[in-house]
Parts: C-alpha cells; structure tokens; sequence
C-alpha cells in the first residue's frame, strides 16, 4: 500500500493556495529602489511629523552599514533591495471616512479571502484592519472600541492622532538598528496595526489585522505596536495572504509588544503567504522580527502562531521577561512542504526574578523542504527562580525533507530551572495502520494524526480561528502523502 | 457462497516464511475461533487480510464475497466490510475519540455516497452504543487509546466495531489484559453483533472467551497453518491438554 | 594571521625542526598544518563551535618547549591523580613522550596488540600512519587539530587485531609535567586501529606531575585518531584530572564500521580548561557509538564538551548522556550535534545533558541538536539544569545529616547515575573513587 513509501515524490501543483488571486485595482506605486528620497516620499504621503522622518533616515542610514544575516539554515538567491517599489496603496480619492466609502472592490477581495469587512457581516467578536499592500484599508469596529477607550488604528493612524503613545513605544522592544531586517523596515515600515488597551480594561473583542500583499515588484514592511497598560488584556490575531506569482517577494516586518504590570497580551497568527509551487518557485520571503517586553510585574505574553505560508521564513518571536514573576509563552506549528525553508523558534530572556516561559514547538516536514527550530532560552544572573520549559517535536514525512533542531540554553542563575527536550520521528505506521483500517483515506488520515501532533499548539488559537488553523493543517499538507 | 475464503495462502516477512498454507471458508453468520501457541502466525493473519503493509504474499488468496483483496488498500478493505480488533491498538496523541469515530462513520458514509453524519445524530448514536460496552463518556473525549488502561483499549475497539457495522470482524487477541467482568462486557456487544450476514473470526489462546463468545468451529494454528478443524469442543480440549502436541509438530 | 598567536607557531615550529620527517607526504602535511593554523589564527566567538569557549588568552602565553621531565616524585604524584585500574597494563607518556622505563613491560609485548612510538611507526611505515591520521576533522576548521598536526612527532600508535584471547586493558598515563614559570606546549597524538572483530579497553588518564593547585602553566593539544573495523569494539574510558592551571584540549576522531561498538566515557575533574571535541562517524549498518561522560568544574574551571556524531549509515545507534556539577565560578558547555544523513535509516540517535549549579557566579550553556535527513528515525534531546533538590536535601537532614555531608550525598548520586553506564565493574570503581575524591576535596 505504501501510504509513506512514495510520500512527497509526486508532489502534484499545488492547488490547495486557493488565496492566489490578484485583485485589479488602480494602484499608486513609489517608484523602485529604496534611497533617502523614497523614504521621504513615504514619510510625506503618510503626512508624518519630522521627528518620524528622522527616525527613518537615522535608521535608513544605519541599515547602509549592516549586512544579511547568514546564521539562519535557509538558502535564497541573494534581493536585491533596489528592485522593489517600497510604496503601493491603492488609489483612493480621499481616505475613506467609513467602510461605506471603501472601494467595494477591496471589499470584495477581504470577502473572497473570508474576511468580510462590513460589520453586519463580520465576525462578531472581532474587530479587524485590513492592510492591503502598504496601506491600512479599513477598521471595522473602531467606533464601538473607541467608546472602551480602546484604540485600535492604522499605524500611520496612531502617529497623527496618538503622538505620544506612539513615540514612546516605537522602537523601544525592537530599536531600529536590531537586525538588518528590522532596520530596512524601521526606514521603510509603511503601515500596520496600533493597539492600546488601558489600565484594567478586558478588551472584550478579539483585535485582527488582515495583511494582504497584492502588487507586484513590492514588498510588504508593516510595523505593529501593542501596548496593554497595567492590568489590561487584549488577544490579538494576524493573518497574511499573497496572490500566486513566480517572483519572490520580500515581506519584512516588525512586532513589538509592551506588557505593563498585570498586563497580558495574547499574540496569534495565522501564517499563509503564499509558499511558492511544487518546484520552490516564487513564494514570499518571510523576515520577521517579532519581540515582547514584559515589563510589569506579573505580566503575560503569549505568542502562537500556525506557519504554513512562505517560501522562505527567518522569524523568532521573542519574550523579554523584565518585570517579576512575568510569563513567556510560545506555541508553535510550523509545516513545510514542497521546497519551502524555515527556520523559526523563540527566544525567552530571564531578567527578573521567578519569570516563567514555556515554549511548545511542533515542526512538520514534508516534500523536499527543511525546517530548523532555532531557540534561546537566557536566564541572566538575576533571574532568581525562573523556570522554563521546552519541548520541540518534529515530523518528519518522506525521505527527502530535513528537520533540525537547535536549541541555545544559557544558565547563569543555580536556583533557575530549566528543562528541555526535543524528539524526531515520522509519522507512526501503526498510527497510520489504524487509521486507515478504520476506512479514513491515506490524507485525511495524516491530516487526523498531525492535528493530533499540534492540538497542544492549536488549541491555544481563539476559537473563531482553531478550526480555520485545522483545516490549514491538512491543507498543507496535501499531496504529501503518495 | 461463503463470506470469506483464504485459499492456501502463503506469507513472508523480510524473507522468513510466515504463514505456508492457510486454508479457512467462513459462512455468512458464522463465528469461528482461531486458537494456537503464541508466535505461530496468528496475528500476521489477521494483519494481511486488514491490509498492512511489510508482508509478502508469496501463494495464495483471500476472497472477501468472491472478490479478491489482495490488491486492496487497507482503507477499501475497510470499507468493504473487514474490520480488525487490534491486539494492541494504537495511541493517537491529541485526536479525540470522538473526532476519530467521526471521521471513520463519515469515510463509511461517503463510500457509500452519503451525506456526512449529523453532529447531533453522531452524538446519540455514540452515547447509546458506548452506555451498552461501558465505555464511559469521558473516554470519548479523551484522544484515541491514549491513558486507556488494557481492558478500556478493548472495549474501546468493540465500540469501533459496534460504530463501523462490518462484514467480517476478527478479534485479535481481545481478551488479553480483561478481566472476568470485562470480559462478559466485551462478549456481550461482540455476541450483541451476531447477525446472519455478519461472520466473526476470534483469535484467541485461551478457551475463556470461548466460553462467552461461542463459536461455530475452532481451529487449531500452528507453524504457520491450520492443523486442526472442530466444533466448540476442540476448544475445551485444547484448554485441558494445551498445545503441546502441535508445537512439535509445527517445529 | 592573527599575531597573537605567534608564540603557538614559534614553538611549533621549533618542534618541526627539532623533529625533521624524512617522509615527503607527512612533511608535507606538516606544512599543511601549519599553514592551515597560521590562515585561521585561533577561533574565536563568532566560530560558533566556540561560541561558549575563550581561547584567546592563549595568544597571551609565551609558550616553551616541553622539557623531558618525569623525576621519580613527579610520576608519584601524577599516579595519584590517574585512574585506578588493578590489572590493566600501563604506558606512561611524559608531555607527549613515551617512557618505557616507567611503563608496564608487558605492554609492550601484548600478543595481537602492537605499539609504538609514533616517530618508530613512522619509521616503519609512514603511508600507513597517514592513513590513520584522521582526515574527519578538516584542518581549515579545526585549528587546533592543524597545530597539532603541524607538531606531529610526539605520541603513540596502537594496533589490535583479533586474537583468541582478549588483550589485556592498556592504561595510558598522559603526565603533564610543566616547571612553574614556564608555559609548555605538549602536543601528542594518539592513532588506535581496532581491526576487524578485535577488541581492546583502552584508559586514558591525564593528569598533571605536580597534581592539585601546583604546577605551571601548560596546554596540551592532544589529537586521537580511532578506526574502529567490521566488528571491532573499543571501551574508551578517559580521566581528565589535570593540574589546576593546565589547559587541554583534545579532539578524538573516530570512524566506526560496519557492527563495530565505540563505548566511550569521559571524567573530567582538574584543570584550568578542558574542551573535548569528540568526531564520532558511524560508516557501516549496524555501527553504534555511546559518548557518555561526567564533569564538575569549581572556581577558575572552563569544561567544554563539544560532540559531533554523524549518522552516515542505516540501523546506526548513538547514546550519549553527559552530567556536569558547577561550582563556585565555574563553568560548563555542552554542545552536542546528532547528524543523520539521508541514507541513514533507522537510526536511533539519543542525548541528555543535565547540569547541577552549586553557586551563584556558577554558568553552564548548552545547545544541543539534532539534525534529520532521513524520515524512518528515532532521535531525541534532552537538556535539563538545576539546583540541588530541596526537598531531597530536607529529608536528608531530617535524617541527621549535616548540610555539607547531604549535599555530597545528592551531588555524588546525581554524577553516579551517569558512572552507571559504565558496564565493567573495575572500570566503574575506578571512576567513582575519583568522583568520591574530587568531593572530599571540595568540602
């Protein structure tokens, strides 16, 4: 029967991207190449102050000096950074003022993606931005938020209206000059989503952005802020979809997050760019910088993400556990298949006393691609009785894929407890066995025994997203199994 | 016609010789017992007529209603109507017995061109079945065989078996690890499935079960082949001289 | 090159003058060596190999030429820091050199064992010792592999083929002997050949002449090459108990064949900075490797244990479980890689590291990883570390133990544990006595 003999050998086209469209839709571009006039053009049509602007050049000329990383366990031919326009929005006569004056054709293609914008139709319990290229397209639910006192904006947004906020923030998990990535998108970052939950408040919806890269020749550098003042929650989800084209196209964006005392930020995302086809060609390079500071006391973040997109991802969401007793969780499923190239984990910095992480890491590999889970777990001196916790599994499916696991754990605190382990295997064949004497199909079956293998992760997605995510799963994995 | 047939089937693993001959006609609605010394090739039957992969059929057939099985996927086996108790079944971390159970009616229900079970009607279904083995509610929730002590595992199967309504049922082995109250439970629902289109093979080395599950011939298997052929009887002999006289001959 | 290093090369290639090779291939290796050293300078940081290990204050060193040394009270001594194996016949080395007047004469002699100085087994047949030489360890990024071969011509070379009756266990005492004031470069190298379905147990100690907190500054850039045959099996038991200022730094390359048994423990207990880079190539189906080891490291104590093993076949088993104590400002690393390559299925390939911090100021850095290309495989890591268990420590003093006897209790259980793997009675004896000593002195 040779349900994974032949695994991942007749890898059929992939028709599962099924988020592959192109939108037709007049656009305003910036034109290619990146020097200091096109950040100026940038900073200008977002109507920024001056001290943003430097900000950007300061960070622009910063990023001339530094180079690619290289570390990571990901092979690509080498971008060129001139050859992409670094500004693309849709053109719209005046910014809309409601979802009533939004362009029905990006309306419709939030539809088709199954995000739909306008309110009676969204999801209740959901508010959503929708980033179409490099611009905010629409909020929904900004009103009823506002009445809570919660912002919830476009970045670009957030600047006019919030300067301070804003200013305070930015920059202070991820300085712009932290890595060549999150330098060439502090220079160049042209929208993304603002949160700011106040003091004591349970944001009572769930905050999602909506990313869409959909122009050719551009690539997408969106910055997010999330700041919970002391006492507040707020869950958060992101989404990302790209049409099917043969060119690669860079997405580079930044995240930092601020947990202030008693604060708890619940970060998801749902990654599914798209991966390029069977043969690895085209598919969105995925750098992201992704980084938490707990900086209250008892303070909680919690980042999970569902990797299934991207040719190619460098992406480690990070915890910074300042504040005492602040938690640090990460959950993860990260599936690659065809030629697609991960390499993702987290890092989890101990500095105050009786911080916790966790850190949950499921990889599966399939087709010809290789995935590495690249991890740093640092208790500093002063981190008096933290404690972490690690387990990375990985899958393994046919012959020709690789799967890597490299965990850094740094101890410099004896009362500190650390405990990690990692596992590789493939699929059982006596799970498989079962399966299919029960009468499930070879796919549903591996779909049914991976979803078993990433339920620790999955179930940690709100629910409105958990099953999407399952579906995801086997999706992915589609034509995997021969 | 009989239900099932294996004509003078000859198997091998990784070169060794398994099963040299395996000759076995099952009626419609008829229980037979497989009963013989451990090691003997017993379960490599039952896991070639499920279709497992690793075995090399090197002569022979298995006709499940005249029809042949041997270029069957074990997926259409199933659905044609084999089901196999595992001795040992399988834990599957993170996937609720329930979503699993699921999924199995719905393989059932596509294969035969209908709709996918209502969430409501799966659930009364189950519930009912499930109260009849004592399988507790709990149970279904938690993810497949997983934490399952060794008499839970069994009547969990027979719960499956219960669920998947086949043809031909063997039991492998599945009154290992239950003891004596949970072995009337689980011969309670396997006899509870006794029907005239429905035929059973039990796979057992002790004459125990038997004594629920009463069989309508036994065999005796031994070095890889039926040396022996009786009614209920056999299996009660066997229980008082054991298998003394066929491992000889089988070595 | 980096200047630093200058005095690492001078004295190396004083020994290359002091030693010429009239076989062109290994001179010309030699040159290959120091070439190859001179272009790379010593690691640094960014060599992520070296991540966790400083070694640039060796270009603070001016190094010497190690003297013959090995008086009758400095051999006294280093016996008493080596291993203890009633039985096993011994070989002293002083820096590098073999002493036969200090050595078991039946060593020597061993039927189906041949040894030799590695300057006579180069005499006798240079091609076959370049043939032993590893070539696992690629000069360009292994410098200090480089330097030592650069230096080659102190050391020893043993060959075992198979016999009706097992070869008795060889113990090599490797002595550091450094006069205070002066910093000796000793570099050996060890070549062992197991042929097909031999076997031999080898012990290695190391220890320094003056023993304990005395003694000069050393570095010992010690190199082992082991092949291992069809069939062969090598027990591999090393005890690094070197003075407290001695720096050593070893690599051991090993290639096992098809059905062939590499059984390997490591003790490191004394001094300054002991990195081990272990090379463990598993080439035929049915080869398998064990890597087991404990350490404890106090104040002024670097012990690095860097590993690679390398699946390159099917049905290959590795295990390898290592345990460190860090006292005071002492300081552990384990790094450890588990590559399996394509072809390798069925591979079992397991690892645990656990680490006990004493004290504050103590540090230990770990990174294990694993490496897949094949699917059919069963690999795992483990990395765990802690203090020492309260309520264990409780209980013990509710039974009328005093703090600092309870701790050593705990502390000699959790390293006991790892010593268990050690399957020979005599051999795991030995070791305990060591741990049993190394906390006496500690308390």
């Amino acid at each position: 029967m040779a349900a994974t003999d032949s695994t991942a050998q007749t890898v059929k086209e992939l028709e599962r991207y099924k988020y592959g469209f192109e939108t037709n839709i007049e656009t305003e571009l910036a034109p290619k190449g990146l020097n200091e006039d096109i950040i100026r053009f940038i900073s200008a049509k977002k109507e920024e102050p001056e001290w943003l602007l430097e900000w950007r050049l300061k960070a622009y000329r910063q990023w001339l000096t530094m180079t690619e990383p290289t570390w990571a366990n990901v092979r690509y031919p080498a971008i060129d950074f001139q050859d992409a326009h670094y500004y693309a929005a849709p053109r719209q006569k005046i910014a809309p003022k409601s979802l009533e004056e939004v362009d029905p054709e990006l309306l419709r293609t939030y539809e088709k993606l199954g995000i739909p914008l306008r309110e009676q139709e969204a999801l209740a319990g959901v508010a959503v931005d929708a980033v179409f290229d490099s611009v905010s397209v629409a909020t929904t639910y900004k009103k009823r938020l506002e009445e809570m006192g919660v912002i919830f904006c476009a970045i670009s947004e957030a600047v006019k209206k919030y300067p301070d906020l804003v200013r305070k923030y930015l920059g202070s998990v991820v300085p712009p000059g932290d890595n060549f990535y999150a330098c060439l998108n502090s220079a160049v970052f042209t929208d993304g989503s603002f949160v700011y939950v106040p003091k004591g408040l349970r944001c009572p919806m769930e905050l999602s952005t909506y990313f869409r890269i959909n122009e050719k020749n551009t690539g997408q550098f969106e910055r997010t802020l999330i700041v919970c003042d002391d006492g507040a929650y707020v869950s958060y989800l992101e989404g990302c979809t790209a049409p099917q084209r043969d060119e690669n196209q860079l997405h580079a964006a930044v995240v930092e997050l601020v947990a202030l005392d008693d604060a708890e930020i619940k970060y998801s995302t749902v990654q599914n760019w798209y991966p390029g086809d069977a043969e690895g060609k085209g598919g969105i390079y995925n750098f992201v910088t992704k980084r938490a500071a707990c900086r209250g006391r008892n303070s909680k973040v919690m980042w999970t993400q569902v990797e299934t997109g991207s040719a190619v991802t460098w992406k480690y969401p990070s915890c910074i556990l300042q504040g005492e007793n602040s938690v640090g969780e990460f959950y993860s499923v990260a599936i690659t298949n065809n030629h697609q190239q991960a390499d993702t984990g987290t890092k989890m910095i101990h500095i105050g006393k009786n911080t916790r992480s966790k850190i949950i890491s499921k990889g599966i590999s399939a087709g010809h691609s290789d995935q590495t889970y690249r991890g740093l777990v640092r208790i500093q001196p002063g981190a008096d009785g933290a404690r972490n916790f690690t387990q990375c599994d990985s899958l393994l499916i046919g012959d020709q894929c690789g799967a890597h696991t490299v965990p850094y754990i740094e101890t410099k605190n004896p009362t500190a407890r650390t405990e990690h382990e990692a596992t590789a295997s493939r699929i059982s064949e006596d799970q498989l066995f079962y399966c299919l004497q029960r009468g499930l199909n070879p796919e549903d079956a591996v779909g049914l025994i991976v979803n078993g293998f990433c339920k620790e992760v999955l179930q940690t997605l709100p629910m409105e997203f958990a099953v999407e995510a399952q579906k995801l799963v086997a999706i992915s994995l589609e034509g995997s199994v021969g | 016609m009989a239900l099932i047939e294996i004509r003078n089937l000859h198997a091998s693993v990784d070169g060794k010789d398994i099963l040299k001959g395996v000759d076995l006609v099952i009626e419609p609605g008829k229980v037979h017992a497989l009963m013989g010394p451990n090691g003997t090739g017993k379960s490599t039957l039952s896991n070639i007529i499920a279709g497992r992969d690793g075995y090399t059929i090197t002569d022979g057939d298995i006709l499940l209603n005249g029809q042949s099985l041997l270029e069957m996927e074990p997926q259409d086996r199933a659905l044609a109507g084999i089901f196999l108790s595992f001795q040992y079944p399988v834990e599957i971390p993170g996937v609720a017995t329930s979503t699993f159970l699921k999924a199995a009616i719905n393989a059932r229900r596509r294969a035969a061109g209908e709709g996918e079970i209502d969430a409501m009607e799966f659930l009364k279904l189950v519930k009912a079945k499930a109260k009849e083995l004592g399988v507790r509610d709990d149970m279904l929730k938690r993810p497949v065989n997983v934490g399952f002590s060794g008499g839970e595992k069994k009547r969990a199967e027979v719960l499956q078996m219960a669920l998947m309504t086949p043809r031909f049922a063997i039991l492998d082995e599945t009154d290992s690890g239950l003891d004596i109250d949970a072995l009337k439970v689980v011969a309670d629902g396997v006899n509870a499935l006794r029907s005239p289109d429905r035929s059973f093979l039990v796979i057992t080395h002790y004459q125990r079960l038997l004594s629920y599950i009463v069989p309508d011939v036994v065999h005796v298997f031994a070095g890889g082949r039926i040396v022996r052929t009786g009614g209920p009887e056999l299996a009660e002999e066997l229980e008082a001289k054991g298998y003394a006289d066929y491992t000889g001959a089988a070595a | 090159m980096t200047a630093s290093a200058l005095s690492l090369v001078t004295v190396t290639e004083a020994a290359q003058a002091a030693a010429p090779l009239t076989d062109a291939a290994l001179t010309a290796l030699r040159a290959e060596g120091l070439t190859a050293f001179a272009a790379h300078g010593l690691p640094t940081r960014t060599h992520e190999r070296w991540k966790y290990t400083r070694v640039s204050p060796l270009a603070e060193v001016s190094f010497v030429a190690a003297p013959t040394g090995g008086d009758a009270t400095a051999i006294q001594t280093a016996e008493e820091q080596a291993l203890n194996v009633p039985g096993a016949l011994r070989l002293v080395l002083v820096n590098g050199r073999l002493r036969p007047d200090l050595s078991d004469a039946a060593a020597l002699t061993q039927a189906g064992v041949s040894i030799q100085t590695l300057s006579d087994a180069i005499a006798t047949d240079a091609a076959a010792v370049k043939a032993g030489l590893g070539q696992a360890l690629a000069l360009a990024d292994n410098p200090f592999v480089a330097l030592n071969t650069a230096a080659l011509s102190d050391g020893l070379v043993i060959r075992v083929s198979a016999t009706p009756q097992a070869a008795t266990p060889l113990h090599l005492l490797w002595i550091t002997d450094a006069a205070a004031g002066a910093a000796v470069l000793v570099q050996p190298r060890l070549l062992v050949e197991i042929g097909r379905g031999a076997a031999l147990t080898l012990i290695e100690s190391q220890v320094g002449a003056t023993g304990g907190d005395t003694g000069g500054d050393s570095l010992t850039n010690r190199v082992s090459d082991i092949t291992l045959g069809d069939d062969a099996r090598l027990t591999h038991i090393s005890l690094h108990n070197d003075s407290r200022q001695a720096r050593l730094l070893t690599a051991l390359q090993a290639r096992i064949q098809r059905g062939a048994v590499y059984d390997g423990f490591a003790l490191t207990l004394g001094g300054a900075l002991v990195r081990a880079d272990l090379r463990v190539e598993l080439l035929g189906p049915g080869a398998e490797a064990r890597l087991n080891g404990a350490y404890a490291a106090g104040t002024g104590q670097h012990v690095d244990t860097t590993s690679f093993i390398d699946h390159a076949a099917p049905h290959c088993t590795s295990a390898q479980t290592l345990k460190g104590v860090l006292d005071g400002t002492g300081r552990g690393v384990f790094q450890g890689r588990v590559n399996v390559q394509r072809i390798a299925q069925k591979t079992d390939g397991h690892q645990l590291h656990k680490a006990l911090l004493l004290s504050r100021g103590a540090e230990v850095d770990t990174k294990p990883e694993l490496t897949i290309f094949a699917d059919d495989v069963k690999c795992s890591h483990g990395a765990a570390t802690g203090e020492l268990d309260e309520d264990a420590l409780f209980y013990l003093q509710a039974r009328g133990l005093d703090p600092d006897t309870a701790r050593s209790l705990l502390i000699e259980g959790f390293l006991d544990d790892v010593v268990e793997l050690v399957s020979d009675d005599a051999l795991r004896d030995a070791l305990t006595a060591k741990i049993h000593q190394w906390l006496e002195s500690r308390s």
